[in-house]
């Protein structure tokens, strides 16, 4: 089965690295549950939170500790360490984390390698992440397949919140070559259907799928969420995008402007003008309402996401929503976001 | 004297569902509070009950899964129990958890602390959710759908356009991924490391989906 064929071979090329650390797990020290909420909970949250990283400090403390480590004591006297670390880099703690000793010296790895044989639980704050050192051993990954690299660059990724911005983003991914071609019916065809002044920007025939399906995967590439698609929300409605975001919910309804190849090629659909824009503004607003009044999911905004695909693209009439009804209403003021449209041409 | 009456009809009925559905889930709130988990979404609950369930055989495959009380269909928003549901409502209303702010978040009651719910009668499913919310305390709770959204039998029932329910029996699709991934693992490592238990290439498996998650990749 093809499945982990990456793991296996992220195992074989890494294999050294990898055996260190399952070693190290071997130890029930490192391996203790404790100790892993510890190190990838609170003091990964405070690594992070340290603006300056470069400057390196150790926190320590006896392994007997660990049965005794008090995760609410910790939470408490984490911001005093902070304000200890102003002045010294090598802090020892009880298992409530309150200080014991502190000191500021030049931290070696002889140090750390002592302390621990000395049964300690030594965590090194370095530039890249937190190292730990137990029993002798120096262990600079927390586990095998991420580091706190992996962790910072996938924060620069967008947030839910930054959607518009990632839009734009798509938007100018669209027109490159190699992406562009994916939406637009062969010349050929459409030469053939219409000689003279061949509409160039036509679309796939049924291109809602496409272009769903493409945004749904830079979406996945781009942002921090997962989105998924229509059939695994509920098998009833075609609803387009989804995704869950620290527990609120979102939408994304996609729609189009502009024309396509009808079902058999032998010609152009209708066009899909302004009206199909409004249209969409109430079918997502309806879709909000359904899944808030009759279903669990409960909508935290719904967008609207239309890609202008016209020949000529002036601004789309929405009439100043004027058409919304007053029963959705409610959902357009509080659970509804048009999206700028996506501007997309043939190259 | 009602807390007494209580008790006592509770403690007759020890051997029924939705009593255990009870101790779950206090237990889901006590334990998370020990790491600062202070509050916990209900579809959170739903979902780690479900995988206590699904990952259980993979880690205990010769004993009965404590947690098939549960039968959890796919509903809009993820794996959904009504009996959890009419759980919820029943410790809501008297206490035993409360509304935290926010939509459909909660916290421990003024009634929990009360005894009317004997933890240690159940102390083996009680240590195995302790071992999932560890697990998920690493990642954080709103990590949570992302791991249900990738877990293998999760993926496969809603891909199967049935309304059938989520296995969680022992040849559930999410223990056969966890057979495969141990296989792979083993025989990429060879013989230099040994005896690496259940438990650890479930946290492997963990840190190997949040991987993918960090690093965009499915």
């Amino acid at each position: 089965m093809n499945q982990f064929n990456d793991l296996k071979e992220y195992v074989v090329v890494n294999h050294i690295e990898v055996s260190a650390i399952m070693e190290s797990q071997r130890l029930k020290i490192n391996n203790a549950a404790q100790v892993k909420i510890l190190h990838g909970k609170f003091l990964t949250a405070f690594w992070k939170d340290r603006p300056n990283k470069s400057l390196n400090y150790v926190i320590y403390f006896k392994e007997e500790c660990i049965a005794k480590l008090d995760f609410e004591q910790v939470s408490i006297n984490l911001p005093i360490i902070t304000e200890a670390l102003k002045t010294h880099n090598m802090i020892e703690v009880n298992s409530n984390f309150d200080i014991t000793t502190k000191e500021h010296i030049e931290i070696t790895e002889q140090i750390l390698i002592d302390h621990s044989n000395n049964e300690f639980v030594v965590f090194f704050f370095g530039e890249e992440g937190i190292d730990s050192v137990i029993r002798g051993k120096i262990i600079d990954k927390i586990n095998v397949f991420y580091n706190e690299k992996d962790r910072l660059q996938f924060l620069k990724k967008y947030h839910i919140s930054k959607l518009q911005e990632c839009i734009y983003e798509y938007e100018v991914f669209v027109k490159e070559p190699g992406n562009n071609e994916a939406f637009f019916a062969s010349k050929k065809l459409i030469a053939t259907l219409q000689a003279v002044n061949p509409p160039n920007n036509t679309l796939h025939n049924k291109p809602e799928k496409v272009l769903r399906d493409n945004l749904l995967s830079f979406l996945n590439r781009n942002t921090q969420h997962t989105f998924s698609k229509e059939n695994e929300l509920n098998n009833q409605r075609e609803l387009d995008l989804y995704a869950e975001v620290e527990g609120k919910k979102y939408l994304i309804e996609v729609k189009w402007l502009g024309q396509s190849i009808n079902d058999d090629d032998s010609g152009f659909t209708q066009k899909m003008t302004d009206v199909a824009a409004r249209k969409g503004v109430t079918q997502t607003l309806e879709y909000i309402q359904e899944l808030i009044e009759n279903m669990r999911y409960n909508v935290h905004c719904g967008f609207l996401c239309v890609f202008d695909v016209r020949e000529i693209k002036r601004a789309i009439n929405y009439d100043s929503y004027n058409f919304v009804t007053e029963d959705l209403k409610p959902y357009f003021t509080n659970h509804f976001i048009k999206l700028d449209e996506i501007k997309l041409d043939r190259n | 004297m009602l807390q007494i009456k209580l008790k006592i009809k509770l403690m007759e009925k020890s051997n029924n569902t939705q009593y255990l559905i009870y101790i779950d889930i206090l237990s889901i709130f006590k334990i998370a509070k020990d790491i600062q988990w202070l509050t916990i979404r209900q579809d959170s609950l739903y979902r780690i009950l479900y995988l206590s369930s699904v990952l259980y055989a993979f880690r205990h495959d010769k004993s009965k899964n404590p947690f098939s009380i549960y039968r959890f269909i796919v509903d809009t928003t993820g794996p959904y129990d009504a009996n959890i549901s009419k759980a919820i409502t029943f410790l809501i209303k008297d206490e035993y958890i409360e509304r935290a702010g926010g939509e459909d978040i909660y916290k421990l009651g003024n009634n929990s602390a009360s005894n009317v719910f004997d933890f240690h009668l159940e102390e083996e499913r009680i240590d195995w959710i302790k071992q999932i919310i560890y697990i998920l305390g690493i990642y954080g709770e709103n990590k949570i759908y992302e791991f249900i959204f990738r877990d293998p039998q999760y993926q496969t029932t809603i891909k199967s356009n049935t309304q059938q329910g989520l296995n969680t029996e022992t040849d559930n699709e999410t223990t056969k991924t966890l057979v495969l991934f141990k296989e792979a693992f083993e025989e990429s490592l060879g013989d230099s490391i040994q005896d690496i238990s259940s438990q650890t290439y479930l946290e492997l498996y963990f840190e190997y989906i949040f991987s993918k998650i960090l690093k965009r990749e499915d």
